[in-house]
């Protein structure tokens, strides 16, 4: 019977496995790049080929120790903890999670363990009480920030061609709140380790932060319960929960996703969840048991994007606002995205500089969106 | 890992070259990716779940790399371990999600993993069966099984990953091997 057992155990370690997605292995090595050049500043003390495990663990002790103890003792040290860390007012920001996601100035997410957050040129961003200058890199590990301020690799203090006019300016002070920059250009991120992006989708022409017409789809704001996103107003106060209303549109070179949605009274977070499939339609997303791209606290006041691996053929995203005990109080409709990517003889810019931003569309043409039914 | 004393010395001295400067680490990453990404694809069955352990993998070995002391056998057994660790996280976290659901979901994904073809749906279902019924195991036992039938790794160095000797390591496997058995009992009796 045994022999039995160990037969088929034999099977399984025989079956077929398919290799790892290039993109997913690409993403991978990017990521842990960033993390070797983080860990390599933070502990430059390491001694190569050093035999005594006990004596690196008690120096690693030892080190830890004196940390903890200046953590406590100098209030603006490198590393500070953070009780939920939260990206806020992300510009021009990459966030890579630990399964090698990528989010482009994703607004509100709720960092997760072994997040890296890499501010791109002209970019900024704030999480918690730090702000984050271009060049500086974030990580999150064991619920806590550390944060390397270290100018980028080829990019010149005080700006670069590459930066957009309508740039954030830089914030002067790490610590101190600053004003909050409005995001309204976003430059393109050269991540290390792969080729400059040629298009610059991402840019936006100035806009205003809030509708200013009546007849403009509402943007997403930070406050917990905003007006219906399209119903009229009624006299009397309903009771039916309003859904976040998720929209959501491919961009090319690279493919990504763009993203947002509007708020929902009384949810204190939201779950964005994605399913994908390289052949054939994507499962239906699922919550919680499906891959949650990220929690966020409100929704993006201005859409973010996340990059799809290549091969995918569709993408299925739902919203799934959250109370503050963490049960459902909402779902938004399904929104299926089918990836296909331009013919080459197609200008690689899909949306040039002068048109109008992409968000600017109501509904996507790529978008469909499919009645969740629970 | 490597049988070829110059592949292992070489693989030595990448290593060494990682803890000083850690983007050396890209190249132990690459060779080794495939390897790990197809015992965590073997274990869990599902694409997603295997990059995310694959990526803990790797991530956790670059921190820790400081603390890994060369032994014969070399890094892989020492990576694959993480790898097991990571793998038995997984299920714990699952079974802590929901045993009930989280059985169905992981037989789901059981499923849906590679389109093989039809006559292969009968094996691909005891494979499936026979992984469920692991998750029912102590993590020892689940990290040995794993390790020795799943990981591509001969004896001696799945022996080395569960950091015991050759024999301990054959006593532990027979012993899990019986557990298993048992719980596919249980688990065709439910």
């Amino acid at each position: 019977m045994n022999d039995d057992i160990r037969r088929r155990l034999e099977d399984a370690g025989r079956q077929p496995v398919p290799g790892p997605d290039p993109a997913f292995a690409d993403a991978l090595e990017a990521r842990l790049l960033a993390v070797a050049g983080t860990t390599q500043q933070a502990e430059p003390s390491s001694r190569p080929g050093r035999p005594g495990r006990r004596l690196v663990l008690g120096g690693s002790l030892l080190a830890g120790a004196v940390g903890i103890a200046l953590l406590f003792a100098v209030a603006s040290g490198p590393a500070r903890p953070v009780v939920a860390p939260e990206l806020s007012v992300p510009v021009n920001v990459e966030v890579a999670l630990a399964d090698g996601t990528v989010l482009e100035d994703p607004d509100g997410l709720r960092l997760p363990e072994g997040s890296v957050v890499r501010v791109g040129p002209g970019g900024s961003a704030r999480i918690g009480d730090t702000v984050l200058a271009p060049g500086d890199v974030a990580t999150v590990e064991h619920g806590r920030l550390h944060v390397e301020h270290d100018p980028p690799v080829g990019v010149v203090p005080g700006g670069t061609p590459t930066r957009s006019p309508h740039a954030t300016p830089t914030p002067t002070s790490r610590t101190s709140p600053s004003p909050r920059p409005t995001p309204t250009a976003t430059a393109p991120l050269v991540p290390s380790g792969s080729p400059a992006p040629t298009a610059t989708p991402a840019v936006t022409p100035t806009r205003p932060p809030l509708p200013s017409s009546p007849a403009q789809t509402p943007l997403p704001t930070r406050t917990q319960v905003p007006p219906p996103p399209t119903a009229s107003p009624t006299p009397s106060p309903t009771p039916t929960i309003i859904r976040p209303r998720l929209r959501a549109r491919v961009l090319y070179a690279p493919t990504r996703i763009r993203v947002t949605w509007t708020a929902t009274p009384d949810a204190a977070s939201y779950a964005l969840v994605v399913s994908r499939s390289r052949l054939g339609p994507a499962p239906r997303p699922r919550y919680p048991d499906g891959r949650i791209l990220g929690v966020f606290s409100y929704p993006p006041a201005t859409a973010f994007r996340f990059r799809v691996p290549d091969g995918v053929v569709e993408v299925r995203l739902m919203v799934v606002a959250l109370r503050a005990d963490g049960t459902v109080l909402a779902r938004s409709r399904i929104v299926t995205l089918a990836i296909t990517p331009p013919a080459p003889a197609v200008s690689a810019t899909p949306v040039s500089p002068t048109s109008p931003a992409p968000s600017a569309s109501p509904v996507p043409p790529s978008a469909s969106p499919v009645p969740s039914g629970g | 890992m490597d049988e070829h004393p110059d592949a292992e010395r070489d693989e030595r001295v990448l290593v060494e070259q990682a803890r000083v400067d850690p983007s050396a680490f890209a190249e132990l990453y690459r060779r080794y990716l495939p390897r790990v990404y197809a015992f965590a694809y073997r274990r869990t069955g599902a694409a997603e779940v295997a990059e995310d352990i694959t990526s803990a993998t790797f991530e956790r070995a670059l921190r820790n790399l400081g603390a890994f002391s060369w032994r014969p056998g070399g890094f892989g057994p020492w990576l694959f371990r993480i790898a097991a660790n990571e793998l038995v996280d997984h299920y714990r976290r699952s079974v802590r999600a929901g045993s009930p659901r989280a059985e169905d979901a992981a037989r789901r994904l059981q499923a849906q993993a590679a389109p093989d073809p039809a006559d292969e749906v009968g094996a691909r279902d005891a494979v499936a069966g026979l992984l469920a019924a692991m998750d029912e195991l102590s993590p020892r036992y689940q990290q040995a099984l794993a390790l020795r039938y799943l990981s591509g790794l001969t004896p001696d160095e799945a022996a080395r990953a569960l950091g015991t000797s050759k024999a301990t390591m054959a006593v532990v496997v027979h012993r899990a091997t019986r557990a298993l058995r048992r719980a596919l009992t249980v688990a065709d009796e439910r």
